[in-house]
């Protein structure tokens, strides 16, 4: 754990970083544009003021409608889902809780498939292209609802009780993957490829209208949870304390849940279901900057969304002429990782 | 001051608190006393906001405890339930820290938070034990931590005057000998600055040694409440606690008591109490 009086440079650091790895990630990629005209195709008219060479329209396009939506949903949805977990652990007073191990995410993917499904079915436009709102909205609502049953279920006598929190969240994925499975069965061929897609993860499949509709509503969300970090710290002490010190938990627990579920949606609905970021982010962090959410949560979010960045550029270089879903390459990366943290705490716990 | 008229709980069918009504008063340490299952968890949990009373009522301060906007009344009024359930690794002072979190942000810039968590540091001798994790400690130094934390929540300024309350449920349970009596002589220091104490405590010795006044729960009910000079004996004792006991006097330290196994199981707490009923 590095001392506190660095902790604030480290989160400019890493917001640095972010920014930094998002725009070589721009020019990364089957055509490599140089920075100094990627710098001219940002910067948009302003460039020619500048003096700065005049891009190629078609690496402008590139850029704009194929490289720059797509990092921007890694940035975006690695943040949220990372910033999700993070409070997600803090609510459950549980490092194990994860968006989608405890079926937050499933819940989402629910909502979508919905959406999907019934927007095959009475129009023919695709419901991506038509409306990206309302799958964005059933995702959203999907996924708080989920996180609502399982905080219900897991609470005994105001305490949440660890196994059945795991258990519920079993039960919620298995209830969630059953009901993606009767949509499935319902759906016709593209449906279908468009709700598997959903279970894998992307970042290139949404249309980039859907992306730049959704990153003012991404940015408030990451805003307004950002600011929990207090009433989160206060919550780790227990319901009884967090009273007492004049925060009252029930509705300070439903604006998490509210938060962290439709941040959790939102990407469910853009880039589908991408599991343990959100476990693994909030882990690493707290092993640099410790539990305090004041550098958690905005350390977690960073991290996240440069986690994000870097997998989603293995996704699309690592294999010639093909993408690599995320969700596969982050469990791949996740569940050693995930095991490998489980045994050193256990072997810290017997010292 | 603290007013508490005829309060009864009731959870499910079982009544914890059946018309218990008292007035306490700032600048007094009060010990509060009962065997187990008296409801002095209950009666705190109810004062401290936790639980609603089934009827009756309290005031802090002549003012509802419900009519209390709650950050206000945590900036003066500190509690320590019994169990903590803390499971991530904050260091001993971050918890502590904790405990000035009802004042705000602009606090934290202030020179008053720093000396609130470094004055309740010192009082429970944790300065040593500051970046340790409080996962790590022993049971007894998590008790300190967290008495220190809700000490950090009631502090004043210097020269501040204005009433403080102190709810707590066993303050001393799992500490050793010498941190016992540091506790106890700091709670009673702490009363005479404007402060209202109120600990449930389990020896009647320490109660008898520390305590201005005594309240005596037993099933429930307010059994016996007053100076604990005059009020506290060992037929009191005798009569709640199911032993027998016997009153030492010693001139310098007041009362005390020695106790001794009782051989007559007919008179147990819960028979003392029916009998009361």
């Amino acid at each position: 754990m590095i001392p506190k009086q660095y902790r604030a440079t480290l989160i400019l650091a890493l917001a640095l970083l972010a920014l930094v790895s998002g725009f070589l990630a721009l020019s990364i990629g089957s055509i490599a544009i140089a920075p100094s005209e990627l710098l001219s195709i940002c910067l948009g008219p302003l460039a020619s003021l500048l003096g700065l060479a005049e891009p190629d329209p078609a690496h402008s396009s590139i850029i704009l409608y194929l490289r720059l939506p797509r990092i921007l949903l890694a940035l975006l949805a690695g943040s949220g889902l990372a910033l999700a977990g993070a409070t997600l652990q803090g609510l459950f007073r549980n490092p194990l809780a994860d968006p989608a191990l405890i079926g937050v995410s499933s819940g989402g993917a629910v909502g979508a498939g919905l959406v999907l499904l019934l927007g095959s079915s009475f129009s023919a436009a695709p419901a991506f292209g038509s409306s990206p709102y309302s799958l964005m909205l059933m995702a959203m609502l999907g996924s708080i609802g989920s996180t609502y049953l399982v905080y219900r279920l897991s609470k005994t006598g105001g305490r949440i009780h660890v196994p059945t929190m795991l258990l519920c969240g079993i039960a919620v994925n298995t209830f969630g993957g059953a009901l993606v499975g009767v949509m499935l069965f319902c759906a016709d061929l593209d449906t279908l490829r468009e709700i598997t897609f959903c279970s894998m993860g992307s970042f290139s499949r949404a249309p980039h209208t859907a992306v730049f509709a959704a990153t003012p509503i991404f940015l408030l969300l990451l805003l307004l949870l950002l600011r929990q970090s207090k009433p989160l710290n206060v919550l780790l002490l227990g319901n009884a304390e967090a009273l007492h010190l004049g925060f009252d938990p029930h509705p300070i627990q439903r604006h998490l849940i509210l938060l962290s579920g439709a941040l959790v949606g939102l990407s469910v609905a853009l880039c589908g279901t991408i599991a343990f970021v959100g476990l693994v982010t909030p882990h690493l962090v707290r092993l640099l900057v410790g539990p305090n959410h004041r550098y958690l949560l905005p350390g977690s979010a960073l991290v996240g969304s440069v986690l994000m960045v870097l997998v989603d550029l293995l996704a699309h270089n690592l294999l010639a002429q093909a993408n690599i879903p995320i969700g596969i390459l982050t469990a791949f990366i996740g569940a050693p990782f995930f095991l490998y943290l489980l045994f050193s705490a256990r072997r810290k716990e017997i010292v | 001051m603290i007013e508490v008229r005829e309060i009864s709980f009731t959870a499910g069918t079982r009544t914890l608190l059946n018309g218990v009504g008292f007035r306490l008063e700032p600048g007094r340490f009060y010990g509060l006393l009962g065997p187990n299952g008296a409801g002095k968890s209950t009666l705190l949990r109810l004062l401290s906001g936790e639980l609603k009373p089934s009827t009756g009522s309290i005031c802090f301060n002549d003012r509802e405890l419900s009519n209390w906007p709650l950050r206000e009344l945590a900036q003066i009024r500190g509690a320590l339930p019994q169990r903590a359930e803390l499971s991530f690794e904050y260091t001993v002072e971050e918890v502590v820290a904790l405990g000035r979190s009802p004042f705000g942000e602009a606090e934290d810039e202030s020179v008053k938070g720093p000396l609130a968590i470094e004055s309740a540091l010192q009082a429970f001798e944790l300065e040593s034990l500051r970046n340790r994790s409080y996962l790590k400690l022993s049971g007894g130094e998590q008790q300190r931590v967290q008495l220190a934390r809700v000490f950090a929540q009631v502090w004043r300024a210097p020269g501040d005057t204005s009433t403080r309350f102190l709810l707590l449920d066993e303050p001393a349970t799992g500490l050793d000998l010498s941190h016992q009596q540091s506790l106890l002589q700091l709670l009673r220091e702490t009363a005479r600055q404007n402060t209202l104490v109120l600990a449930a405590l389990h020896d009647p010795n320490q109660v008898a040694a520390h305590a201005d006044e005594l309240l005596m729960l037993c099933g429930g009910k307010l059994v016996a409440q007053g100076s604990v000079e005059t009020v506290l004996d060992a037929a009191l004792l005798e009569q709640f606690f199911c032993v027998k006991a016997e009153t030492l006097r010693d001139a310098k330290n007041g009362k005390s008591f020695r106790f001794h196994a009782h051989g007559d199981s007919d008179s147990g707490p819960a028979k003392a109490c029916a009998d009361d009923a």
